[in-house]
């Protein structure tokens, strides 16, 4: 049975009111006018891809077509990328992405990422023009806060979440909030506790927040500082105590890539997650040449929620899959 | 034995955490984009009532509590145990003075409540909504004073008190709502 949705003769309404469907429409226009503005070319990638992403944390949802198999894809990176690495320059898709088992107050299965690139920008450049675009759609002029990623423990615990033995990130909680089936010793799951949970609902309410400088183990697909290899070229925007947006100085080493993902398909196997294969397409582009670039994905549907003034994703959305995450008694 | 992952949650759901029953009353996913996901949960415990919020790790898993609500009717009190009877099978189950929580003040006898079995044994029992009981002790309501609404401490026969107009008197039936402990109105034999 679905979440969210009553059981009844008015059922097939649409959940977000029509107010709020103009504003979601008006913020498109809005993001296409700004990309429109700089130069950045709108482009349409597949929602059907030959491969998923051995991203340890995410599950894709697969496809059985009568002469293959397809994946919906989590995000349209490798296919942006693909593009940069052919020289078509700044390029954003502006679109669905699916992500198998993310139902909650701030999730769907199905939602809208906006994700863009600029050639020849760094991280924190990008992070500025994204914080721009993102508070100028909510309605909030101020220019953002950056905040680094070790500073958000060093100030409210007076912990250095990387040299600290681990047990001490776990000590920290309060006991009666301590996640049931995490491992003391489990150093970025306490990072992700910390950060979700506890940190990001408290940031950002009265001006963007960048947290930046992630430690080299959550790099993802960041490339890491040259200058200090114990942090990656990554950064998030909070927004309300919600996360809004990931964005990187990418990565261009394709033999890095390969060794990060090989280690990300090793955790999938350890933790009894179907392994996936790696796109050869875009190991391909990536041994090409990426230019140098910084990219960014934007949770939409999070940005007309905030614009909106809050409360559940599903509100943002004509048909929601999930909805609030609260589920009657079956 | 049953167990459930974090993804099974849902708000009904019975589990088992340090040895006590508890009902999902809501389930929060939570997650990074690029990271680890949680799920922030309220739960009750059906043993003593209390709502507290639990984090656990996406994907965790949790014993499956055997508890199902049945509709027994009341036989009688013999000073340790409440006897119920399970109006199919006749099958006869005792609850602890624990289990009656609020419901001892309601019952005579006879009357059906839902009685919450955990591992078959009776582990939280709630009254009818309603019942009829007689007033066995109450002063005499003032003549004329009927309109205005006043009321006055009544006893009821399962010793028990509640508030009632003026104008009722000892040994009249009354309706009560047994969730608000209010008067409903008069009752019938």
């Amino acid at each position: 049975m679905r979440a969210g949705r009553s059981e009844g003769a008015d059922n097939w309404r649409p959940q977000a009111g029509r107010e709020t469907l103009c504003l979601r429409a008006a913020l498109k226009a809005r993001v296409r006018a700004f990309m429109d503005e700089r130069g950045i070319l709108e482009v349409d990638t597949p929602h059907l891809a030959g491969y998923a992403v051995p991203d340890p944390e995410l599950s894709c949802f697969s496809v059985t077509g009568s002469r293959a198999r397809y994946w919906l894809i989590p995000s349209p990176e490798y296919h942006l990328k693909r593009l940069l690495a052919a020289g078509y320059g700044d390029v954003y898709s502006l679109g669905p992405v699916f992500r198998d088992g993310e139902e909650g107050l701030l999730h769907e299965p199905e939602f809208t990422l906006l994700e863009y690139y600029r050639v020849g920008w760094d991280a924190r450049a990008l992070a500025c023009e994204a914080a721009e675009l993102v508070a100028g759609l909510i309605g909030w002029p101020n220019r953002p806060r950056f905040v680094r990623f070790v500073d958000l423990f060093e100030e409210t615990l007076g912990l250095d979440p990387l040299t600290v033995p681990c047990e001490r990130l776990w000590e920290a909680i309060e006991p009666e909030r301590r996640p049931a089936g995490l491992d003391p010793a489990d150093r970025t799951a306490l990072w992700d506790f910390w950060l979700g949970t506890v940190f990001y609902p408290r940031l950002g309410e009265e001006e963007a927040v960048v947290v930046h400088d992630f430690p080299a183990e959550a790099a993802a697909l960041a490339r890491l500082d040259p200058a200090d290899a114990r942090f990656a070229q990554r950064f998030e925007i909070v927004v309300g105590g919600i996360e809004v947006a990931n964005g990187y100085h990418e990565l261009a080493d394709a033999v890095e890539q390969e060794q990060r993902f090989e280690r990300d398909r090793a955790i999938r196997r350890r933790t009894g997650r179907p392994d996936v294969g790696i796109d050869p397409e875009f190991m391909a582009a990536l041994g090409s040449g990426l230019p140098d670039c910084s990219g960014i994905a934007i949770g939409f549907d999070r940005v007309v929620l905030l614009a909106a003034g809050g409360g559940a994703l599903a509100s943002t959305l004509a048909f929601p899959l999930a909805g609030s995450g609260r589920e009657a008694g079956s | 034995m049953t167990t459930y992952t974090t993804n099974e949650f849902k708000s009904g759901l019975k589990i088992i955490l340090d040895g006590d029953p508890y009902n999902v009353i809501e389930n929060e996913f939570v997650k990074p984009g690029k990271g680890q996901a949680f799920n922030r949960v309220r739960i009750r415990n059906l043993k003593t009532n209390r709502v507290i919020e639990k984090t656990f790790k996406s994907g965790d898993a949790v014993e499956g509590a055997d508890v199902v609500d049945v509709e027994m009717q009341y036989l009688y009190q013999d000073g340790i145990h409440w006897h119920f009877m399970h109006p199919e099978t006749f099958e006869q189950y005792h609850a602890e003075t624990a289990a009656m929580a609020d419901a001892a003040r309601w019952l005579k006898g006879e009357e059906v409540c839902i009685v919450t079995l955990w591992n078959n044994r009776p582990l939280l029992v709630m009254p009818p909504h309603t019942v009829t009981l007689r007033v066995t002790r109450t002063d005499p309501g003032l003549r004329g004073d009927t309109s205005s609404g006043g009321s006055k401490p009544a006893e009821l026969e399962t010793g028990t008190s509640v508030r009632v107009p003026l104008f009722i008197q000892e040994g009249e039936l009354i309706k009560v709502n047994t969730r608000t402990a209010e008067y409903i109105a008069r009752g019938k034999e």
